[in-house]
């Protein structure tokens, strides 16, 4: 009896491996899947929600404008404030920020870029009334803009 | 002894899972960096040529139309327009679709874009009007029903035909 528990004591304690790599299996298999070795220069705007779109076009890089409810920003930096997704009375009757255009015409000097047609890629909260985004495209318009890409969440 | 050699045997015989744990352990959080979980893609647009028009006009072609979308909030105006044509050719395609809010004029919207298509192989472009106080994501939604249509055939095919893929947006002065 005292060499048994002797032989107890003696065993090595095991750690089970099995059932970890089990599950790093399957975690590494679903993230192989949704890999992606894509990298544009484009970063999503935590205060809005995109619409949903059965579009299907790929992303490519371009001025970045993001429209949230409560500002609109050319390259992270705020150039306009909304009250609510709406601007001015008064900016609505010009057409036109010039502080957004301005903004889009340095960021585009800025931009490495692979042809001179100047495009800007816009990413709006889904509730936006849709006169705040056509002064923001009209704005970018004044500064030779006159493609843009609506960003949406692909369905 | 033969005892001992027997135990030795077993266990080397156990696969040392260590070296793949590590292996493992390295790649997974790389590849979580890396992973999309969201899926963003885009839809082209312009807005209206502001440039100076040239001397010599286009010639009209009779196989093209453009489609013309007034968004409301309550209604949605469809309207084509052609040089070339006759006022009263272009009215027989005119249409009015009341907007209830549930989308249930989308499958309409489309057939009628269908239609016109199948008249105007050629027409590829729809210029959209949103009026006061319709919603972004109103007109992305009106969008997706001009731009194409997408039938699902079988679990994991979809079959997309381009309707009028040139988006132009402008606004109702």
């Amino acid at each position: 009896m005292a060499i048994g528990s002797l032989r107890r004591k003696r065993r090595l304690m095991t750690l089970q491996l099995t059932s970890l790599l089990d599950m790093f299996t399957i975690i590494l298999v679903f993230l192989l899947e949704s890999f992606q070795a894509d990298d544009e220069d484009f970063v999503m705007h935590a205060g809005l929600e995109l619409p949903a779109s059965s579009a299907r076009s790929p992303f490519k890089g371009a001025v970045n404008i993001a429209i949230t409810t409560g500002e609109v920003l050319v390259e992270g930096a705020p150039v306009l404030t909304l009250a609510d997704g709406a601007a001015s009375a008064e900016a609505l009757a010009k057409g036109q920020v010039v502080a957004i255009t301005d903004a889009v015409k340095a960021a585009w000097d800025s931009k490495p870029r692979d042809s001179d047609e100047l495009v800007a890629t816009i990413q709006a909260d889904q509730e936006l009334p849709y006169e705040t985004i056509d002064l923001v495209m009209r704005s970018a318009g004044f500064a030779g803009c006159f493609r843009f890409r609506l960003v949406i969440a692909k369905e | 002894m033969a005892f001992d050699k027997f135990r030795k045997a077993r266990a080397s015989m156990d696969v040392d899972l260590i070296p793949v744990m590590n292996l493992f352990v390295v790649l997974i959080p790389f590849l979580l960096l890396s992973a999309a979980f969201f899926h963003v893609g885009v839809i082209p647009t312009s807005l209206p040529s502001q440039g100076a028009s040239s001397g010599e006009a286009a010639e009209p072609n009779l196989a093209q139309v453009t489609v013309n979308l007034q968004v409301n909030t309550d209604h949605i105006t469809l309207s084509v327009s052609n040089d070339a044509l006759a006022q009263e050719v272009l009215d027989q395609l005119a249409l009015e679709l009341p907007r209830p809010g549930d989308g249930s004029e989308l499958p309409q919207l489309q057939a009628a874009l269908r239609q016109i298509k199948l008249m105007y192989a050629e027409s590829d472009t729809v210029v959209l009007l949103p009026g006061e106080g319709v919603r972004y994501k109103d007109v992305v939604t009106v969008l997706d029903a001009a731009r194409e249509t997408v039938e699902h055939a079988g679990e994991a095919n979809e079959l997309r035909t381009p309707l009028f893929p040139v988006v132009v947006l402008s606004r109702k002065v």
